[in-house]
């Protein structure tokens, strides 16, 4: 189940909310406190790299 | 937090010390309570109680059946108050937008994911809360639905975990 939240938190609720710039820096904040903290997320991120990379191309 | 101390009758109190008692006892008398750490109690007092398991699964001897439950005391929580504990997904994610404070976010998140953990549908009314909770609000209110997707997020790589892992 938690791989699928992961899939709908990146692929549709980050991505609904890109226009908005501080709520972004939020939730980025948060990913990578995250992806620190719990193995699950940081392989589910290595693995899926094609769903989040847009996070990446956003902050550029 | 902790047990009030008894008090040693014998040890003579300053006139200090005796108005200030006598002030706070009048303000429990008249004034409202402060609901600083409700709550946290409550979370405390559900995470005391027994969830229901799934058909067929044993849970591991000696272990607590789900990471954030206190103890089991045997007790459920009833019909009556399931109705106000698990309402509609807007009431929860309103109780969520309510709990600004780091320790009632966290209080809450535990409650809930202790609830909901052996239980599909209800997980999944949870992550409904967090989905909506982050489109609905804006960026300085959306830190409690944060938290409990990290806490959804962290229970579910518990090996004893027969639905979130």
């Amino acid at each position: 189940m938690a791989q699928g939240w992961l899939e709908v938190f990146f692929t549709k609720v980050i991505r609904e909310n890109l226009p908005f710039y501080q709520w972004m820096e939020i939730v980025t904040d948060w990913v990578i406190k995250v992806a620190f903290r719990i193995e699950l997320v940081r392989q589910w991120m290595h693995a899926n790299n094609e769903l989040w990379s847009f996070m990446i191309d956003w902050y550029k | 937090m902790g047990l009030p101390t008894p008090e040693d009758p014998s040890v003579k109190k300053s006139n200090l010390v005796i108005i200030k008692e006598r002030e706070r006892l009048n303000k429990l008398l008249t004034n409202k309570p402060s609901y600083m750490y409700l709550i946290v109690t409550l979370s405390s007092l559900i995470r005391c109680m027994s969830v229901d398991l799934p058909q067929n699964y044993e849970p591991p001897a000696n272990q607590p059946l789900t990471p954030y439950q206190i103890e089991d005391l045997g007790y459920q929580v009833s019909k009556d108050n399931l109705v106000l504990f698990m309402p509609d997904t807007s009431f929860i994610i309103t109780l969520f937008e309510a709990a600004r404070k780091s320790r009632s976010a966290v209080a809450l998140s535990q409650v809930y994911v202790h609830y909901c953990f052996y239980s599909q549908s209800n997980a999944k009314k949870i992550f409904q809360v967090v989905c909506e909770g982050l489109e609905q609000y804006d960026y300085d209110k959306v830190r409690p639905f944060l938290i409990l997707f990290q806490h959804m997020l962290e229970s579910s790589v518990i090996p004893n975990s027969p639905l979130f892992s």
